[in-house]
């Protein structure tokens, strides 16, 4: 035999049900064979190839995407496609396509197709450790998660098989994952069998097989179906950690490197000279295109009563102004053998976006009538740390890791309610 | 040295010195140096797409080997391809069956029939003198064809046979006489391409 370029020819006899030509490609390695027509299965004698039919299955299934015969390559290694069988599982009413592709070198393969979703499956030669939390195995610095956990029926099949399809129905099957990885533990009466898949993309297996025709859609998540442009859990980590630590850090330089330029300060008499007229203090000037000011109020006078300023920051040439209140309240005393105190005698009020241009202040002060304050401490500085702002940005910064984490998850929910 | 076939009265031939069997020409019966083995059933020699031929020539680890014979052990549910390697190695079989490759010798080990008899596929087994292997594969009452010469000694006909792993890529096979005696071949899996055979243009399109 030369397996240079094509397998021998096949094997041909007809199907003693409906008389369709029934073909056989791994002579002596098949033991049964089914009709694509109508779904008749005989064993067959690979001596004298004399088929007896053992019985039809179903055959509800007649819409194979790749067919007996076909030939492909898949991750390097050229296949020969022997036959499909539908199985369902007994307790749910899922059911996929198993195709069953041969090499003379390394044997026997499967691709499964499942809701559109294709998958790749080798007999492992070593098989995966458990790890002995949650059922989990480990394979190649891989850990799978258990996925699923059933036993299925054949209803339909169609080509050449190594053994009766029907003897498949005893299998307890357990499938792990960790996408694009998939690993299959199959238990029968004489064969356990570990399977190692990885997810397939449809648009792969058309072009594997040179077929002309668009594979089935795929709904929903596959079972090991890795997620597009996925960014891997560790890396999101870590990006997410390095730019909470870069804006840290960078506020953290500003902060130390930055010293605000004092535009205003002095204790101010908080008693107008005219009744009912503000308080007026000296002009400002602001520099900048957009100017961020922190006004700053202490007042110590303030002790067991409160202190209200009510007033504007005003620029002198236009006139346009923005109010502010401040409230200043400190109580303290003595209660049962404990000190207590709430509350401040300081305060402070941020304004951004003040255009160029000579400012001041107009002042409404109103004490408590039982403790009146004749002076109060006020200060400008010019930009001021707005930790508003770097919050604001780090929340911006953060929304890509958690757009991210929350893509994943809803593609894991939709995986796992399949 | 010649024998004469007793399934077909066929005249066989022994090429090699020492070696245990030959395989009739005519029926694929096994012969052994002294005759027929009892309790044997034998079938024609049918072709099944295996990459492995009588005559080619291989090696592993740097050790020469040339396949001199093969003993096909067919069951209701699988195959096996017992190949008889002759050369520089020391392990005399290169067992094969649906893409799997394993180079295997006796083992000199005791073998507990305690521990065969609850064998079966996804139980532990330990294997004398204290290795534990996981039970793979169980099957009985094969058929046998056979080709070329065999160079070691095969328990065949044999009952049953246990097929075991354990990692890395340790293997064992166990063939149970009908007797209850059992053998015990040990070795290592390996890849088609790590046996290095001189003719793999053969299989250009296929490894």
């Amino acid at each position: 035999m030369d397996l240079k370029n094509a397998l021998p020819v096949p094997v041909r006899s007809k199907c003693s049900i409906c008389n369709e030509t029934i073909e056989i490609r791994t002579f002596g390695l098949c033991r049964s064979v089914a009709c694509a027509k109508c779904s008749a299965v005989f064993k067959y004698d690979a001596v004298s190839h004399y088929l007896t039919h053992q019985r039809t299955l179903s055959g509800s299934i007649k819409v194979p995407y790749l067919q007996p015969g076909d030939e492909g390559t898949l991750f390097d290694r050229r296949y020969l496609v022997t036959g499909w069988v539908v199985k369902k599982e007994t307790s749910t009413s899922f059911h996929w396509t198993e195709y069953h592709l041969f090499n003379p070198v390394h044997g026997f393969a499967q691709l499964s197709l499942f809701d559109g979703h294709w998958t790749f499956h080798e007999a492992m030669r070593v098989y995966p450790r458990p790890a002995n939390i949650n059922d989990i195995v480990l394979f190649e610095r891989n850990a799978y998660e258990v996925f699923n956990t059933y036993q299925c029926r054949v209803i339909d099949a169609a080509g050449e098989f190594t053994e009766d399809p029907k003897d498949q129905e005893y299998a307890k099957v357990r499938e792990f994952i960790a996408p694009p990885y998939m690993l299959t533990r199959e238990l029968r009466d004489n064969e356990l069998t570990w399977f190692h898949g990885r997810y397939v993309e449809p648009g792969m297996v058309k072009a594997a097989f040179a077929k002309n025709t668009a594979p089935p859609v795929r709904t929903g998540v596959g079972a090991c179906q890795p997620m597009r442009m996925v960014i891997p859990a560790h890396v999101l980590k870590t990006l997410s950690v390095w730019i909470l630590a870069l804006f840290v850090l960078t506020q953290f330089i500003l902060a130390i490197s930055w010293s605000p330029k004092e535009l205003l300060k002095g204790d101010l008499a908080m008693e107008p000279s005219v009744p009912n007229e503000p308080i007026v203090s000296n002009s400002f000037h602001l520099d900048g295109w957009r100017n961020g000011i922190e006004l700053f109020l202490r007042a110590n006078g303030v002790d067991n009563s409160w202190f209200e300023m009510d007033g504007m920051v005003v620029n002198d040439a236009t006139g346009a102004s923005r109010k502010f209140t401040f409230n200043l309240e400190y109580y303290h005393g003595y209660e049962g053998g404990e000190h207590w105190r709430e509350g401040g005698v300081d305060d402070a009020i941020v304004f951004s976006n003040l255009p160029a241009g000579d400012y001041h202040l107009e002042m409404y002060p109103t004490s408590d009538p039982k403790r009146r304050i004749a002076y109060a401490n006020i200060r400008v500085e010019e930009r001021p740390r707005l930790w508003s702002n770097f919050f604001f940005l780090l929340l911006l910064a953060m929304a890509f890791p958690l757009i991210i984490w929350w893509r994943h998850s809803s593609f894991e929910t939709a995986r796992w309610g399949e | 040295m010649e024998q004469t076939c007793a399934s077909c009265g066929r005249s066989v031939r022994f090429q090699y010195n020492g070696s245990w069997a030959v395989g009739c020409g005519g029926c694929a019966a096994l012969i052994l140096r002294d005759g027929f083995p009892t309790g044997y059933k034998h079938m024609p020699l049918v072709e099944d797409l295996s990459p492995l031929k009588v005559g080619m020539v291989g090696a592993y680890k740097g050790k020469e080997f040339k396949v001199v014979g093969r003993t096909r052990a067919v069951t209701h549910d699988g195959y096996r391809n017992f190949w008889s390697l002759k050369g520089d190695l020391d392990l005399p079989w290169l067992v094969q069956s649906y893409g799997q490759y394993a180079l295997l010798k006796p083992y000199p080990g005791v073998i507990s029939k305690r521990e065969l008899r609850n064998a079966k596929p996804g139980t532990s087994n330990r294997i004398d003198p204290g290795a534990t292997y996981q039970v793979e594969y169980a099957d009985k009452d094969p058929v046998f064809a056979t080709e070329g010469e065999l160079v070691a000694a095969l328990p065949v006909p044999y009952a049953f046979e246990i097929e075991m792993g354990r990692d890395p890529l340790d293997k064992v096979l166990v063939l149970i006489k009908p007797d209850g005696d059992a053998v015990c071949l040990h070795g290592v899996m390996v890849e088609y391409a790590e046996l290095n055979f001189r003719e793999p243009l053969q299989l250009a399109q296929w490894t």
